[in-house]
């Protein structure tokens, strides 16, 4: 039944397949006239403005914190995801595809091993290390992911930033949904990478220092979040260099709402629910025995 | 991601087709078509709060399309007399050729009556001149507030072709976050049919309905993306109409 | 929505095919074991396959681990199984909320049909009435709310939207779960 999943063999990385038993009679749901489709669930898309820059023994990443789907789903979301220890990538495009490509947080679950099937990056990554005992370079990661991403020929729309130091010293590059990558100094991503390259085109210069290039990327992406409406709340920064990164998650939180709701003086009874409030039917009360989790250590 | 746009749009997109306007697009063997679209959805919402002897009527000023902000201060609310306040969501273009034509009808209405058009008169003939265009409409979410011939306050919502309904409960949304303040306002204010809130909905003095409109409108900022910046805050009572504009979020 | 040392969904109980009510007592909010519940808004027979496939895979969990799955874990455990379908997906939100660890900290996470997870520490909402939720959520949530302030807040935000959605309604379910106890409330609320 695995065997049967399994992709095309000639991209070793994409070991099995994704699912596609429900492909059909989702196609014949969206061709039926029943109205069903007006009700579908939508796919989060992350929107976002994501830049890297390039600096003096390092890599720079930054990235907004907004998901979008009909309305703003997630104000604080994590784009910035791990590679690798040295390598690290932001993720645009839709939610599921950046995460799920890139990430770490779904090292395959046992029971699921039969259906599940995605190239995850990053474990294919950690693998290699422990075959290799080398660490990993960023055209490895790179190379990876465009060969996924081209695999779908654009149907995985992940958009990525992806930088890293290794061996060979910094590198940054950004892939594109379909596998095309570039190799660039400076460079953006997303709905707001306009908005982002206006500021690197206007502050560049080779050599940055690290603070130079914090402030920097942290000043882009601060463009995408004020004028693009599909980037806002928070800047992450990740400042990757030869012997440590330093993720500094919520860098600069320029978007809380507790000092203007502080500034309102709203009515007492507005948002006030005193107990009784709701009419309730019925109510059913199942409560859990009591286990104590006392544990005694066996000697070996 | 611009590539990926450029590189799909490439074939229907191509200039050079579309010049010619005969042009056929040879994969698809579909005539190519000028089209052009008269409406744009630049976003706006518009909340409205009526009380026994005073109305309140709050909008958002940034005006967006797609996802660019366009402007971070219009004014999407038109002051018709000084008891009566118009404020539209949906397209601006025909939300300001709506209000000058209102604004002229409203000077010739006083010029022939020697009196001011009264709301609830502002309130039918927003709805003919809506629905006088029912077959190329404008695109304009509309919500009237003022204060009707007792004093009383007088709020109801529009469609974009004329169908209007004065609120019973003295409140209505309108406009691109209207989904997301209805059930704020409903659980706050809603009287009729309502499920949730108090059983006895207090009455709200002017100056706390200003405060909680304000609140709405940081949570429909929280998850609205076309509506942020600041809003602009209109309080009508019996001795005139005090304006305020409430910052919000810029991102 | 989470609360101090508890944490509660709330779903309604209509089910229906478009603007036709099929059924007024739909349960959509289920408990996964004593430290995980999971609602799945949606299409009402993907709710079901993927409600029993989860089944499996936490009873396989328990029978091979001897302990609960952690609600982090299942939610990635979920996430991973939707995304297996990405181009096949089931039409179903997920909502997690459940008590992690030893000194119960309240997790909660909403999903999309893929199997993207959002996580935070006030509120989650998902289906038909999303819009509406986020509203009244995001107006009337309170942090460290004790269970019986956390149901009021939960239901009054549920009834408040689902009024403005004629795609739900039908009355409400809150399940709220604390360390010792899972309890079940059944609303009142508009019949049309």
């Amino acid at each position: 039944m695995v065997e049967e999943n399994r992709a095309d063999k000639s991209f070793p990385h994409v070991d099995g397949g994704f699912n596609f038993e429900n492909f059909k009679r989702n196609v014949s749901f969206m061709n039926s006239d029943s109205g069903i489709k007006g009700t579908m669930p939508k796919a989060w898309k992350t929107g976002t403005t994501i830049v890297g820059v390039v600096f003096d023994g390092g890599v720079a990443l930054a990235a907004d914190t907004r998901a979008t789907g009909n309305v703003i789903v997630d104000k604080n979301c994590e784009k910035i995801h791990y590679i690798a220890p040295n390598i690290y990538c932001c993720g645009a495009g839709t939610a599921a595809d950046t995460e799920m490509t890139v990430s770490s947080i779904s090292i395959l679950q046992e029971p699921l091993r039969d259906t599940h099937d995605t190239g995850q990056i990053s474990s294919q990554l950690e693998l290699l290390r422990l075959n290799t005992a080398k660490s990993s370079r960023v055209v490895t990661a790179m190379t990876m992911l465009k060969r996924h991403l081209f695999n779908y020929q654009g149907h995985v729309s992940a958009a990525l930033v992806l930088g890293g130091v290794d061996a060979t010293g910094p590198h940054l590059y950004t892939v594109y949904p379909h596998g095309s990558t570039d190799k660039l100094p400076y460079v953006t991503m997303g709905s707001g990478s306009l908005a982002a390259m206006s500021v690197f085109e206007t502050s560049y210069k080779d050599n940055l220092t690290e603070q130079e290039a914090i402030d920097l990327v942290a000043e882009a992406i601060k463009a995408g979040i004020f004028n693009d409406l599909g980037s806002g709340s928070n800047v992450d920064v990740c400042i990757i260099t030869k012997d440590k990164v330093d993720m500094k998650r919520n860098f600069i939180t320029p978007n809380d709402q507790g000092p203007l709701r502080a500034s309102i003086s709203k009515p007492a009874t507005f948002g006030y629910f005193p107990p009784g409030t709701t009419k309730v039917v019925s109510t059913d009360i199942e409560t859990f025995a009591t286990v104590t989790t006392d544990v005694e250590m066996l000697e070996a | 991601m611009a590539s990926i746009a450029s590189s799909e749009g490439d074939r229907t997109l191509d200039p050079a087709m579309q010049v010619g306007g005969a042009g056929v697009d040879v994969a698809s063997s579909t005539p190519l078509q000028h089209r052009f679209s008269p409406y744009s959805w630049n976003g706006g919402t518009v909340l409205a709060v009526a009380g026994k002897d005073y109305c309140v009527v709050a909008t958002d000023k940034r005006l967006a399309e797609g996802y660019s902000i366009l402007s971070r201060k219009i004014d999407r609310a038109l002051q018709l007399t000084d008891k009566t306040v118009i404020a539209c969501g949906g397209s601006h273009n025909d939300v300001e050729a709506l209000y000058n034509h209102l604004k002229l009808r409203a000077v010739m209405y006083k010029y022939n009556h020697e009196e001011d058009l009264s709301t609830i008169g502002a309130a039918q003939l927003l709805s003919n001149t809506l629905y006088y265009k029912r077959f190329f409409p404008y695109y304009a979410l509309a919500v009237i507030a003022g204060l009707d011939d007792d004093g009383v306050g007088y709020v109801a919502g529009y469609d974009a072709v004329g169908s209007y309904l004065r609120s019973r409960d003295g409140y209505t949304a309108n406009g691109s976050a209207a989904a997301i303040a209805m059930p704020i306002l409903d659980n706050a204010l809603g009287k009729v049919g309502v499920s949730s809130g108090l059983d006895e909905k207090p009455e709200y003095s002017i100056a706390d309905t200003i405060e909680m409109l304000k609140d709405i409108f940081v949570t429909v900022g929280e998850r609205d993306i076309l509506c942020g910046d600041a809003v602009d805050i209109y309080a009508i009572t019996a001795t005139g109409t005090e304006h305020e504009v409430f910052e919000l979020k810029a991102d | 929505m989470t609360g101090k040392n508890c944490v509660a969904i709330a779903s309604d109980t209509r089910m229906g095919a478009q603007a036709l009510t099929v059924a007024t007592n739909q349960e959509r909010v289920f408990k996964m074991n004593n430290k995980t519940l999971l609602g799945l808004s949606g299409l009402i027979s993907d709710v079901y396959t993927v409600k029993q496939k989860l089944d499996m895979q936490v009873n396989m969990y328990k029978l091979r681990e001897n302990r609960d799955m952690k609600p982090s874990v299942f939610n990635n455990m979920l996430s991973s199984f939707l995304y297996a379908r990405r181009f096949g997906p089931y039409f179903i939100e997920p909502i997690v909320a459940g008590l992690e660890g030893p000194d119960n900290k309240p997790f909660i996470s909403g999903q999309d049909l893929l199997g993207a997870s959002v996580f935070t520490d006030d509120f989650v909402v998902a289906g038909t009435s999303e819009s509406e939720l986020f509203g009244t959520c995001e107006s009337f949530y309170k942090p460290d709310l004790e269970p019986e302030e956390l149901f009021e807040t939960i239901a009054q935000c549920m009834l408040a939207a689902v009024d403005r959605d004629c795609l739900a309604g039908w009355g409400g379910v809150v399940h709220i779960l604390t360390p010792d106890e899972h309890i079940v409330k059944h609303l009142k609320g508009r019949h049309d």
